[in-house]
């Protein structure tokens, strides 16, 4: 891309049985031309969760990278819900073994525009230029619970666009991080995570990430992961 | 020195148990209103030597009897809990006990949404004496409160075991006794469901401890 971007990425395992993997997956893609992030919550209780993970951060980059895509909010949902589902049904009878969240986001940098889209919990938060940091956070009644792909209820995604002219920042995680983060605290999340991570390189970035993941949070047992991408002008 | 802990919530994630228990007239006969506040007490403090973590104990406290029903503690870490002593006497007002605990549950300040699902648990001997259609199916059929688990105790023939039935989120959630000590018993089965929640990977997967035998009581 034009801008010069820094993106910090790293997830680990929750405490979990032995045999249960990490059921968070995370894809990106960056071009010359734009920037696609993907993160994906498998559901503990579907036993091919990470699969579903996976194919729905596929199916996201596939579907995006085409820069002739016409993003329209209720097409660009439905075609991404769609095209998990046949794909997951053709190779399963019970498509609720491969239950997941998903987010992405979109950076375009011809138009200039970011396209966000959240289906079920975790945290998206993004920044624009100067202006404020915007939330965006699944409404949960309690912990443990989240519309998901392969669940046949509330399968839509929260769609927003954004314009930038100059700037960006933007963060992702899964709800491991975002259920106990506190939201008045995320704008300084930003300028820690920035302050910290610009001057090491990416391998030490992701390492010492991964490192704090693990010892920052180890008493809640959820896997957790934590894209955070920024310009760096 | 700054980390990500900076940035995070403290505090391990409420548990919320919230009781309502029956103390009308007829809990004053054979020993019934004694053997509840023992087993109150009891259940308190044994929950108290439970540690956990990653979840942190919160009790609620209502009854329903006289003309009325009533907060008798709201939503407190267990720590700060000391349980009540009941009296019995007059009718038997569950409907509007229904109406409370769906207000305590609905309420995301002080049940916040990154709460376990709470435990309800119910107890009584009698058939409600008011309105309890509306308030019991909106407080297990609709919005948050329609998550909960929800355990009951039905004491003696009077009790609505129908009613019940409905109420609880899984027939093994239904306990009937006769007696008093059955009423320890089902707080004893209490004092493990909740236990197990606290001590488990995932507190909001449904379990369902086993009653305790006869032999384990120990009074």
């Amino acid at each position: 891309m034009k801008a010069n971007i820094e993106i910090l990425k790293g997830k680990v395992r929750g405490t979990k049985n032995k045999g249960i993997p990490n059921q968070d997956y995370y894809q990106i893609l960056e071009t010359r031309s734009h920037l696609i992030l993907t993160l994906a919550d498998g559901l503990g209780s579907a036993k091919n969760s990470l699969t579903g993970a996976k194919y729905v951060c596929d199916t996201i980059i596939r579907m995006l990278k085409n820069r002739n895509y016409k993003l329209n909010d209720n097409d660009l949902s439905f075609d991404i819900i769609s095209n998990w589902n046949k794909y997951i049904s053709k190779n399963s009878d019970d498509i609720s073994d491969f239950r997941t969240t998903s987010l992405f986001v979109f950076v375009d940098n011809n138009s200039n525009q970011i396209i966000t889209g959240q289906l079920g919990d975790g945290l998206i938060a993004i920044k624009v230029d100067d202006n404020e940091i915007k939330n965006y956070s699944f409404a949960k009644d309690f912990l443990n619970e989240t519309t998901c792909l392969g669940s046949g209820m509330n399968e839509r995604y929260n769609i927003n666009i954004y314009k930038y002219y100059n700037k960006f920042e933007i963060l992702l995680t899964t709800d491991g991080i975002s259920d106990d983060l506190e939201p008045e605290k995320i704008p300084l999340l930003f300028e820690y995570l920035k302050r910290k991570y610009k001057n090491l390189d990416k391998k030490k970035q992701n390492n010492e990430l991964k490192r704090e993941l693990k010892t920052s949070m180890s008493k809640f047992s959820d896997d957790k992961s934590l894209i955070f991408a920024w310009t760096n002008r | 020195m700054e980390s990500l802990n900076d940035f995070l919530i403290q505090k391990p994630r409420p548990l919320p148990v919230i009781i309502a228990v029956d103390r009308s007239g007829s809990m004053g006969v054979d020993g019934k209103i004694e053997a509840l506040n023992i087993a109150l007490n009891n259940f308190v403090e044994s929950i108290k030597e439970e540690d956990s973590a990653k979840a942190e104990l919160h009790i609620a406290l209502y009854s329903f009897g006289g003309t009325n029903a009533q907060c008798d503690l709201p939503l407190t870490n267990i720590e700060q809990v000391e349980a009540p002593t009941y009296t019995a006497q007059g009718r038997t007002p569950m409907g509007e006990s229904f109406r409370l605990l769906k207000e305590l549950i609905e309420n995301k300040e002080l049940i916040p949404s990154r709460s376990y699902k709470p435990t309800i648990v119910l107890l009584t001997d009698g058939l409600p004496t008011d309105d309890w259609q509306s308030p019991m199916s909106e407080l297990i059929n609709e919005g948050r409160s329609s998550k909960a688990f929800r355990i009951a105790m039905a004491i003696g023939d009077d009790a609505d075991k129908t009613m019940l039935a409905n109420f609880v989120s899984t027939p093994e959630y239904l306990v009937s006794g006769e007696n008093a000590r059955d009423i320890r018993k089902f707080f004893r089965f209490v004092t493990m469901s909740v236990t197990q929640r606290l001590k488990s990977q995932t507190p909001d997967m449904q379990q369902i401890p086993q009653m305790p035998d006869d032999d384990t009581l120990d009074f």
